[in-house]
């Protein structure tokens, strides 16, 4: 197996041919396995293959993501030509509306062969209905490749139910690089969150800056914020482990609020609460914050030819204070329904969306890293393979919770409630303490 | 008479029956009642199964445990779970308590603004009707539209409200961000979009209302202030009732202009109500029965409403 | 309707001492409600003309330099299909609601039979129920039970045809047909309570059937009405929002109506395009904004009425 998919990976001639030949084994096998599976009447008596597109939903819709997605699908065609697809972009922030038409359709049992969707406890609301792809994973040694953590997290009942696509690095602080030297603030020397307050003093005396830019128009910035002080203090990783696990140790909690809370009402932007972090980053791209607390997703921003910012010249990136140690995790991957039309189909999506040509161009382009782990990171733009030789390097990966590795969709709604409900200002960190400690116990 | 005659006719008491009885079905299939029935029928029939169907049968989903897509409910065992959960639950307390504060303090505001309206163009002045046609526009827009106005309106930076009271040298304030000023500006906009109503259903009360007792007032050398306040309101309650309560109604289908501003299921702290409680446990979490009970819960307050009112005009024969 | 009141309130008018000043204090008054009730529209105006980015100064249209139509253009293409679904949806909704609640409120209002007070309040009743209380079962209904997008078969016999877009369109409405019926109904009969019931009755003298007399001399008595409800009815469902999420679910659907594009337009993750929102929020109301302006008089008839 292993040649065979290094061949892939070969000069563009020969993997196009290799390719067109395996989509036609794969569309002989699809022309099978339809009159195998179809035995019982879904009206394609002419026995074609392709009559029945792969159908797969996914919430990219705009900017980067949809450049993202245009090239893996037009990868994907142009390796499988014969093979019929039907790609839906449904948006919404959060994947919300995509799970809402998924669990319509699945409730519907009408549903689609495959849809984006984060790993992890996220998996659990679908129960049986998922296919079992560990033979891709086998047959393809994505077990061997894939990151040990991300793998863990594709698998629901002992088998593998989703292939991950990209990560996104939770844990970091992008900052503009003008604004902390005017300030005088030595990046390297700001190694904890208490140090980052020290610095945002700084900054708030010394420049015209706001310290930090934060959006708070939808509650998950600022349940990730939380979770980075929780983190970034003595101890974070295991009482982080402890907590997502149903156990969190409530003093751990409030300290990390209490930063929280002195950061949100001492030194970000006054309209904090009616922007989105799109327009939190633009600000401190114009010099007009210090620093933002994102998902690296906010790098295609920097990155987007007319953002007239450079790397490291006019922003920098530092894992979030505390932190350096870890990778905190996210993942976007694909799972895929049992019983459809297309089971073929299904699986050779799943093979190509593990391929390391998969992983990065899709990543390069939507500024997220591959999860093979035997990719050559210098395929990457440097910022990402920076992140990428980081990721290879540390092992500690935190799950993250408000992008749903960690928690169910349940729990983690509670999650958003709790800071929702407690922690936009005013902020009432004993309540709000409780509440993230009832919905981590949901879990159970 | 006919069935009378005709049980002269018969011979016998069993023969009487059958065709007292044949007579009686045969006035009764010629009744206006059966001819009718088509008319009203079929409308009954659809809306009936819509609504009451649907009341009923989302009362029985309340009763279960249905949630997920995984299975489907199941009848067999019902019981008051969800209710005692959702009772409670504190946010469904804290989003009654909003969706109350929201109900009232919308329709009053809504009813006093529409009453000076419909007072100051209740009377001679140029170009009425198309002053009338302005007040009214926002009401023909839908809360789809009207939210993305709003959300420009309390932009913090460039919106309208902002720049206005900047000019005061008040603000800026964040509008729709601060928790304990969102449910006002929320109001505000809805105050926005339906006072022109509320101004034409008093303009056609007033204009029911016949000169005589404007003159009969003046002769008695009321001001024009006590002339509305004694004579004229009085006479507006039931236009006030009518559109007291169609405003509520209106309110209580707030979900769409919350879901179309903040364009997701979870609006800000401070303007969840339980309209958008209800929707994002259905169709965010699919915990079915208990946002079937958070609906019942929902029915009832309004029925709180309706019902009293629903009884006044039955007996007032305004039906 | 309300605008025929012209000279007989003079009554008030000569309460008021005619002093120029309070003349013009009430003008004054009046167009500060004016500047009120237009600002949120006029400024989103504006701004669907500026650049986005450059959209400051809420109340100033764009200089030369900065006017632009691309937020139109953008509007318009993602709203083309939306446009589409919307009228394929409401004006038949329309037209079977209008019929539906002429007939209804005829049989029950120009008919006279025993407890026929019942039937009109489980209508009237239907006009004031929240729709969340029927959300989850209407869901139910067109997901389990009958779901029509995904066809019918009457055996093996394919009565409808499967077709997601069509189909989820006919459920649409449907569900707008049943529920709008209770307020078609009652516009309807507080306008055949009018009517006057010696015309009925003489008509029935003579013979005329139950049909005869609804044909022949109460539906062409109803034309104002008609016009009235058809334009009340075409507005509410056009602007309707919640059953379009519920059955639809996504913008992103084929089936997607003008509402459900229009909630989610402009707001990805290059942050809030404000112009391109002002400009399909005034795309996707100009119908109704049509309506209004050309039948503002039936519109607030359908109003005061309801």
């Amino acid at each position: 197996m292993a040649p065979d998919s290094s061949a892939r990976h070969g000069p563009i001639t020969r993997r196009k041919v290799l390719g067109t030949s395996a989509g036609l084994v794969v569309a002989g096998l699809a022309g099978c396995s339809s009159a195998n599976d179809d035995g019982n009447g879904n009206g394609n008596g002419d026995g074609t293959p392709n009559d029945v597109p792969l159908e797969v939903l996914h919430a990219w819709t705009g900017g980067d993501g949809a450049d993202a997605i245009n090239k893996l699908t037009s990868m994907f065609k142009d390796e499988y030509p014969d093979l019929q697809t039907d790609f839906r972009p449904i948006g919404g922030t959060g994947n919300v509306n995509l799970d809402s038409v998924v669990a319509r359709r699945l409730a519907n049992r009408d549903p689609p062969a495959a849809w984006q969707a984060w790993p992890g406890e996220n998996l659990t609301q679908y129960g049986g209905l998922l296919r079992n792809i560990t033979d891709v994973w086998e047959d393809n040694d994505y077990t061997d490749t894939m990151n040990e953590m991300a793998a863990e997290l594709c698998r629901l009942n002992d088998e593998y139910r989703a292939i991950p696509l990209v990560s996104h690095r939770m844990n970091n602080l992008f900052y503009n690089v003008h604004v902390f030297e005017e300030a005088g603030v030595d990046p390297s020397s700001v190694d904890s969150p208490s140090a980052l307050i020290d610095a945002f003093d700084t900054i708030q005396t010394e420049t015209d800056a706001d310290p930090m830019t934060h959006a708070m128009s939808s509650t998950w910035p600022t349940l990730q914020l939380v979770f980075q002080n929780f983190l970034g203090m003595d101890g974070g990783y295991d009482a982080y482990t402890d907590f997502i696990e149903g156990n969190g140790d409530e003093d751990h909690l409030v300290e990390a609020l209490e930063l929280t809370k002195e950061m949100l009402q001492n030194y970000i932007n006054d309209d904090a609460s009616t922007i989105s972090f799109t327009e939190g980053n633009s600000e401190m791209m114009k010099g007009n914050a210090g620093c933002i607390q994102q998902g690296n997703w906010a790098y295609g921003m920097y990155r987007a030819e007319d953002s007239g910012v450079e790397y490291q010249e006019d922003w920098d990136w530092m894992a979030y204070p505390g932190t350096e140690d870890m990778y905190m995790l996210h993942i976007d991957g694909f799972t895929f329904a049992r019983d459809t039309d297309t089971p073929v189909k299904q699986k050779t999506w799943a093979e190509f969306l593990g391929t390391k040509d998969a992983q990065v161009e899709f990543g390069n382009r939507k500024g997220a890293i591959p999860l093979r782990t035997d990719v050559d990171t210098s395929r990457l733009t440097p910022f990402l393979e920076m992140t990428a030789d980081d990721f290879n390097s540390v092992d500690q990966f935190p799950p993250t919770i408000a992008h749903g590795l960690a928690l169910a969709p349940e729990p983690m709604d509670a999650a958003m409630s709790a800071i929702g409900n407690n922690f936009m200002g005013p902020y009432d960190v004993e309540a709000a303490a409780s509440a993230l400690l009832d919905a981590a116990a949901m879990q159970g | 008479m006919e069935s009378s005659q005709d049980a002269v006719a018969g011979a016998g008491t069993g023969e009487h029956a059958v065709e007292d009885r044949r007579a009686r079905l045969r006035r009764f299939w010629k009744s206006d009642f059966v001819r009718s029935a088509p008319y009203w029928g079929i409308p009954l029939l659809l809306m009936g199964l819509a609504v009451y169907g649907g009341i009923i049968w989302n009362i029985l989903i309340s009763l279960t445990d249905y949630q997920g897509f995984l299975e489907r409910p199941d009848y067999g065992n019902l019981d008051l779970e969800m209710y005692r959960q959702a009772l409670s639950d504190s946010a469904v307390h804290l989003t009654a308590r909003n969706t109350f504060v929201l109900l009232v303090a919308f329709t009053s505001v809504s009813l006093v603004l529409g009453l000076f309206l419909a007072v100051l163009l209740d009377r001679d002045i140029r170009e009425k009707s198309k002053v009338q046609t302005i007040y009214l526009l926002p009401m023909a827009l839908s809360f789809v539209v009207t939210a993305q106005f709003w959300l420009w309106m309390y932009n913090y930076n460039d919106g309208l409200v902002n720049t206005v009271i900047g000019l005061f040298g008040l603000g800026p304030y964040n509008w729709i961000g601060n928790p304990s000023l969102v449910l006002g500006a929320v109001i505000f906009a809805l105050i926005w979009q339906f006072s022109g109503y509320t101004m034409v259903v008093f303009l056609a009360g007033l204009q029911s209302i016949s000169n005589d007792q404007f003159e009969a007032a003046r002769v008695d050398g009321a001001s024009i202030f006590k002339t509305y306040w004694r004579v004229i309101i009085p006479q507006l309650k039931s236009s006030s009732v009518s559109a007291a309560v169609v405003l509520m109604i209106f309110a209580l289908k707030i979900f769409t202009f919350l879901y179309a501003m903040f364009g997701t299921y979870r609006p800000p702290k401070g303007t969840d109500v339980l309209a958008t409680l209800m929707v994002r446990e259905a169709f965010q979490l699919q915990k079915w029965a208990y946002s079937a009970s958070i609906a019942t819960i929902l029915l009832a307050m309004s029925l709180l409403v309706i019902a009293p009112y629903l009884y006044y005009q039955y007996r007032e024969g305004a039906l | 309707m309300s605008q025929t009141t012209t000279s007989d309130r003079d009554g008030i008018a000569s309460l008021l001492p005619e002093f120029n000043y309070r003349r013009l204090g009430l003008y004054l008054v009046i167009m500060l409600f004016v500047a009120f009730f237009v600002s949120p529209i006029w400024t989103g105006l504006v701004t669907s003309f500026k650049p986005p980015g450059q959209a400051t100064q809420p109340l100033l249209p764009p200089g030369p330099e900065l006017f632009t139509l691309d937020s139109w253009s953008r509007a318009l293409d993602n709203l083309g299909r939306g446009f589409v679904n919307s009228f394929a949806m409401a004006v038949p909704a329309t037209l079977v609601n209008v019929l539906l609640a002429s007939t209804a409120a005829y049989g029950l209002t120009l008919v006279d039979w025993r407890r026929q007070m019942l039937v009109v309040l489980l209508f009237v009743f239907g006009i004031f129920i929240p729709y969340q209380a029927i959300l989850v079962p209407l869901d139910n209904f067109w997901t389990n039970i009958f779901p029509l997008a995904k066809g019918l078969a009457i055996g093996n016999v394919t009565v409808i045809p499967a077709n997601q877009r069509w189909g989820t369109l006919a459920e649409l409405a449907i569900t707008h047909v049943a529920y709008g019926i209770p307020i078609c109904f009652l516009l309807f009969r507080s306008y055949y309570k009018t009517i006057s019931k010696e015309l009925i009755e003489a008509a029935k003298v003579d013979g005329a059937s139950v049909t005869r007399i609804y044909t022949r001399i109460v539906l062409p008595l109803s034309t104002p009405m008609i016009g009235v409800v058809l334009i009340y009815q075409f507005t509410q469902i056009w602007n309707e929002f919640l059953f379009s999420l519920t059955l639809i679910g996504s913008s992103a659907d084929q089936a997607a109506t003008i509402t459900l594009i229009l909630s989610g337009i402009g707001a990805d993750l290059s942050g809030t395009n404000f112009p391109l929102r002002m400009a399909a929020a005034f795309l996707a109301a100009l119908p109704t904004i049509i309506i209004y302006v050309l039948f503002a008089e039936q519109f607030a008839e359908g109003l005061s009425a309801g």
